[in-house]
């Protein structure tokens, strides 16, 4: 909201300058988003004399006018105006003058002719005036005056940004001085007494959502203009002047808060009715818009028809024109959230309607037509008038200092809250403080408490630091799991990245179609954003693409974040991890590094769940079907303990990766589920085993379609037959294909125990073993 | 015999000098004390010797077998050294070439301050809670005192879904509520939880999911005091020990009275530059528990005061990086993620005690 500075000072006149008034809304919880000086574009435009006219001797329509802009100073300009005879004094603005329209005024050629700036009508100073043509001056003020002396000389316009509670209040200049008043200490400004209003039979039924309602029939003549002061005030708040009782409404609500509208008397039939409009009933606004209103809407009527909506914007059918004589002027007080609902539903944010929606002063609705009458002056006069209903009594609030010292942990004493309140307009009657009408939204202590806070300071509460019991702060264990697992990629060298909850079916419809149902959002700020990710595997796989697009440079990726479903009538969040890497050689660079492979991106995650100590909640085997995305013949399931399948390692089919500007991507994909059910296992520290080792390697033909998992439980099953008391490890140590049907492997067994020396015979019997258990599964041997 | 041993010497110390590799003194000590050396063989025929020269010529060889030994040691290690030299120059390397460097991650700039901002109110005794994404409007709006028609939900534009009641979060405040429920009216409470938000905003300085932590503390003797300890100990937690808090009247629907909490500039120091105009930054929101919010809490308001905060973790991020482009964090653009370093200001209050 914008306000003038030498506004303010109509109602506290002994205000200090404009930075400190700045500083004061600071304090005051009013944020200042700007402060500029106002009216500095009309020092340059001076008062002149016009010496001579004469035609140009080009151009029918253009006269050549000499003026006198000072003692000895004249300057020539030419001018299309008929206005403007040798005597009259007129406005000059010389060459570097700035207009209201952005316009700069320069030293220009007309057919021949210069002209040293220009001739201004009220218009294009952004005033409004009876004449057209230029602004004859009718003042005594000498040549060479500035403009902006006439109007008063500088301003300086605050932007302020009101929070939702002091645009109750505040949105007025009345509003902001009273709380100026207070941090300054100035007397609180007086609001103009209720008008004396008649008994005429205007206004007939009032429904329950117009607490109070006045009508006014004026007489005007509104062919005139404001007076000056009050156009410059509406122009430094960005207000343009239009018609004298537009412009004094528009003064009346920006000064005191009170939205009024005004009908055309001839073309409503009285009495004024205020109701709530039927489902269906149309009304075409100001704006031109036909509305169909709804039973919640409360509207001003007639006999026949809708006249407005009450509050919020007039209708087209009862606007005042320019001609209009005879008006009536409507002052109310509205119920502020009834006004809301209507704003909103037909998203109309007209002045009135941020005025009333957010709550206005009911005291107003009386006493503003006061205001009217005596701006508009020898304009108006009233005819008849009626008001309905009565401005309630002061709320009341019962005083406990305890409880405003405990709640802000302060020691002020009662007198100084007391100050403070009564500084904003409260008065302290017996045990009760008495709230001021403007203030409706005070209801309890703790909105008293923020008044001293606000008036006072929060620059005087003490500093303390949670006095009281103390306890050690933990974090729950879901989240020190998933922060373990986030870490642990991170190291094993994989980026965590961070993609967008919002997705759509046609991004998600390469993958597996709806095994669950989505969540749809009812207004996504873009199409592709309809609906929440049902999988991250999306986002990460444009996440690749994207980076893909900027640098061929190779990727590891993962996250770890929730993902949606609907379950019937609710909504379901489960944690997923999605993994992603690029399985080629990557940009062009010395030394080569060579191609991840999807045994690495397998490693990984072994490594990983180990890590973490989840290596024996999770585990690697076939699965009886694939994603339609996965390369079938590179795809690894991952198991629950419970035989669930959680996920999947796999490649991207290449078909598939290039949509995504790879060749080839590997992925894993786990539903990390409830973190609350894992059974964690680190494994125990033991001491460093002080005898040799024996080292053994056994060489193996496997047959299609044996695989090298295969062997891992019939060699456990050997070596717990054989069941002795040693330590076996073994890994694979070489491969090679020996045909397309046949892998020949070497297995290296190290074998150890922790109290002996192993003898032959010890560790002859393992391997027998092995090779017996392996050989009854069709495992050959190789020499 | 004397004569021999005089030209073994001669022929040890002509041979040692001559010999110009190390193959070639292995070979001159082969000829002198391998198994059919010349000096080998001198000490075998000191059997055919009479008993009386026996001892005397068998010193003397033994003698010159300690010559052959030092001159053979020091020459092979000045003939090593060499061949150790020309070898090493072989082998030289164009130093200047790059190598593989190590591939380690990070975790999210995000996430890692989301960390930090939560080890901060850990060490001060708040316990860490986590709620729903998609949440009930009772939690998000009604229980926080936010009536259907209340102007505060125009303030943060929600993300609506298909499902009755439910509304994207558009803050982590609904957690209030939740652990206040779970708290069953127990003091003191103090949680803290973060998380994803999600506003309909889309701009340099905001997006439409961003990230939040909430904090809340409920005790009987709690006020405004101790909200201002704990603001000013986060502000010189995170962003060093000379940070100053100013706080302003502000207005939330779930808290009275209401602040708005700015830090001195955190690139100026408080003086007014480019970033924060007027020497203050604005950081986070907070306030006194509204009555309403602790009643559907389950907590009496005439027994029990509360304050709360809030803070967008985004805008730490980028006030401790010193960048102004919100988006940079969501476009997961490796080259950008790995340009985070370790936050500009050290973590941890180095100065003296607040109060």
């Amino acid at each position: 909201m914008k306000m003038s500075y030498r506004w303010l000072t109509r109602h506290l006149p002994q205000l200090p300058e404009p930075a400190q008034v700045a500083k004061a809304f600071v304090h005051l919880g009013i944020e200042v988003a700007a402060m500029d000086p106002w009216g500095l574009d009309y020092q340059p435009v001076q008062l002149a004399r016009v010496v001579e006219r004469r035609p140009h001797p080009e151009a029918d329509h253009l006269h050549l006018v000499e003026i006198e802009v000072g003692a000895d100073s004249r300057a020539s300009v030419v001018t299309g105006a008929q206005s403007g005879a040798p005597g009259d004094f007129v406005w000059y603005g010389p060459p570097g003058t700035r207009l209201p329209d952005g316009r700069v005024l320069a030293t220009a050629e007309f057919r021949g002719e210069a002209s040293a700036g220009m001739l201004l009508s009220a218009e294009e100073l952004g005033f409004s005036h009876p004449s057209d043509g230029l602004w004859v001056w009718a003042g005594s003020d000498p040549i060479g005056t500035s403009l902006l002396s006439v109007l008063g000389g500088a301003d300086t316009v605050f932007d302020l940004e009101l929070t939702p509670n002091l645009a109750a209040f505040d949105q007025s200049a009345i509003g902001l001085a009273r709380d100026l008043a207070a941090y300054f200490r100035m007397p609180q400004p007086q609001l103009p007494k209720a008008f004396g209003f008649g008994q005429d039979a205007l206004i007939g039924m009032v429904e329950g959502g117009a607490p109070l309602y006045s009508l006014i029939v004026l007489e005007v003549d509104n062919t005139g203009v404001s007076p000056l002061w009050l156009q410059t005030l509406l122009a430094a708040i960005g207000q343009r002047a239009i018609s004298p009782l537009v412009d004094v409404t528009n003064f009346v609500l920006w000064d005191l808060g009170q939205p009024l509208h005004v009908f055309d008397y001839d073309k409503v039939s009285l009495p004024i009715r205020v109701r709530n409009a039927e489902a269906g009933e149309v009304l075409v606004t100001l704006d031109g818009v036909e509305r169909r209103l709804s039973s919640d809407d409360l509207i001003i009527a007639d006999a026949d028809r809708a006249l407005a909506l009450a509050g919020v914007m007039g209708g087209q059918a009862s606007a005042v024109e320019a001609t209009t004589t005879r008006v009536i002027l409507e002052s109310a007080h509205f119920d502020a959230n009834q006004i809301y609902r209507t704003l909103r539903r037909h998203r109309i944010e007209s002045d009135a309607a941020l005025h009333f929606g957010k709550g206005t002063d009911a005291a107003l609705a009386f006493n503003a037509p006061t205001a009217v009458v005596e701006h508009l002056g020898s304009v108006a006069r009233a005819r008849a008038s009626q008001r309905v209903g009565e401005v309630p009594s002061a709320h009341k609030i019962a005083w406990d200092g305890d409880r405003i010292r405990r709640l802000l942990g302060v020691p002020w004493e009662d007198q100084i809250l007391l100050e403070n309140l009564e500084a904003l307009g409260f008065h302290r009657e017996a045990h009760w403080i008495l709230v001021p009408s403007y203030r409706p939204e005070v209801q309890a202590l703790h909105d008293l408490a923020e008044e001293v806070l606000r008036v006072y300071g929060v620059d005087r509460v003490p500093l303390k630091m949670l006095s009281g019991m103390v306890f050690p702060g933990h974090r729950s264990l879901a989240d020190e799991h998933w922060f373990r697992l986030k870490t642990a990629w991170a190291e094993a060298g994989y980026w965590e990245v961070i993609t967008s909850a919002f997705s759509a079916a046609s991004r998600e419809a390469w993958l597996d179609p709806d095994e669950v149902e989505a969540i749809a959002i009812v207004n996504p700020l873009r199409p592709e954003e309809h609906q929440l990710r049902r999988g991250l595997l999306t986002g990460m796989l444009e996440t690749v693409a994207a980076n893909r697009s900027r640098s061929d440079r190779g990727l590891r990726l993962y996250q770890v974040a929730p993902i949606f479903f609907r379950q019937e009538d609710r909504p379901v969040e489960a944690q997923q991890l999605v993994v992603v890497q690029t399985l080629e050689e990557a940009e062009v660079r010395w030394p080569k590094e060579p191609a991840a492979t999807i045994h690495d991106l397998k490693a990984a995650l072994q490594w990983v769940l180990a890590r973490v100590g989840l290596a024996e909640e999770f585990y690697l085997g076939p699965s009886p079907a694939w994603p339609g995305w996965a390369h079938p013949g590179r795809a690894i399931a991952i198991w629950d303990r419970q035989n669930r399948r959680r996920g999947i390692v796999a490649e991207l089919k290449p078909s598939v990766a290039r949509w995504f500007r790879s060749r080839r991507l590997g992925v894993v994909v786990l539903n990390l589920g409830d973190a609350q059910t894992w059974t964690f296992k680190t494994a125990a520290i033991q001491r460093p085993n002080r005898y040799p080792a024996a080292v053994r390697d056994l060489s193996l033909i496997l047959p299609e379609p044996m695989a090298y998992g295969d062997l891992r439980p019939w060699i456990e099953e050997a070596l717990r037959s054989v069941g002795a008391n040693l330590s076996v490890d073994y890994w694979l140590a070489d491969r090679y294909t020996t045909s397309a049907h046949e892998a020949s492997i070497t297995l290296r067994f190290v074998l150890q125990s922790s109290t002996s020396t192993l003898s032959d015979k010890d560790i002859v019997a393992v391997l027998a073993s092995v090779v017996t258990h392996l050989r009854q599964k069709d495992v050959k041997m190789r020499q | 015999m004397d004569e021999t041993i005089e030209g073994l010497l001669a022929a040890i110390e002509q041979g040692i000098e001559k010999a110009s590799t190390t193959a070639q003194l292995e070979e001159v000590r082969v000829a002198f004390i391998g198994r059919k050396g010349q000096l080998t063989r001198a000490m075998k025929d000191l059997s055919e010797l009479s008993p009386e020269e026996r001892p005397r010529q068998g010193k003397r060889l033994n003698q010159l077998r300690q010559v052959f030994d030092s001159l053979y040691e020091a020459r092979h290690r000045r003939l090593a050294a060499e061949e150790e030299d020309a070898q090493l120059a072989e082998e030289r390397l164009d130093m200047t070439l790059p190598g593989r460097s190590p591939l380690p991650a990070r975790l999210h700039p995000v996430t890692r301050v989301t960390r930090m901002l939560e080890e901060v109110f850990l060490r001060m005794g708040f316990s860490l809670a986590t709620g729903p994404e998609v949440e009930t409007v009772w939690y998000n709006f009604e229980a926080l005192n936010v009536a259907e028609d209340h102007p505060a939900r125009a303030m943060q534009d929600s993300f609506f879904v298909d499902l009755p009641g439910y509304v994207m979060r558009t803050q982590t405040s609904p957690m209030q509520i939740r652990a206040m429920e779970e708290a069953r009216g127990r003091v003191p409470l103090r949680i803290i939880s973060t998380g994803r938000v999600y506003r309909r905003d889309e701009d340099a300085t905001h997006i439409p999911m961003f990230t939040q932590l909430e904090a809340l503390a409920i005790d009987r003797h709690l006020g405004l005091a101790d909200l201002k300890g704990v603001l000013l100990t986060l502000a010189r937690e995170i962003f060093g020990a000379s940070t100053e808090i100013r706080l302003r009247p502000s207005y939330f629907p779930f808290t009275e009275p209401s602040l708005e909490v700015d830090i001195s500039c955190v690139v100026c120091g408080g003086k007014g530059c480019r970033t924060c105009k007027d020497g203050w930054l604005e950081i986070l929101g907070s306030g006194m528990v509204h009555p309403v919010v602790l009643r559907n809490g389950g907590y009496d308001p005439d027994q029990v005061n509360g304050f709360a905060l809030g803070l967008g973790i985004e805008r730490v991020v980028m006030l401790l990086y010193g960048f102004d482009d919100i988006r940079l964090l969501y476009q997961n653009d490796l080259g950008v993620l790995s340009g985070f370093g370790d936050p500009l200001a050290p973590m941890g209050s180095q100065g003296g005690p607040l109060l």
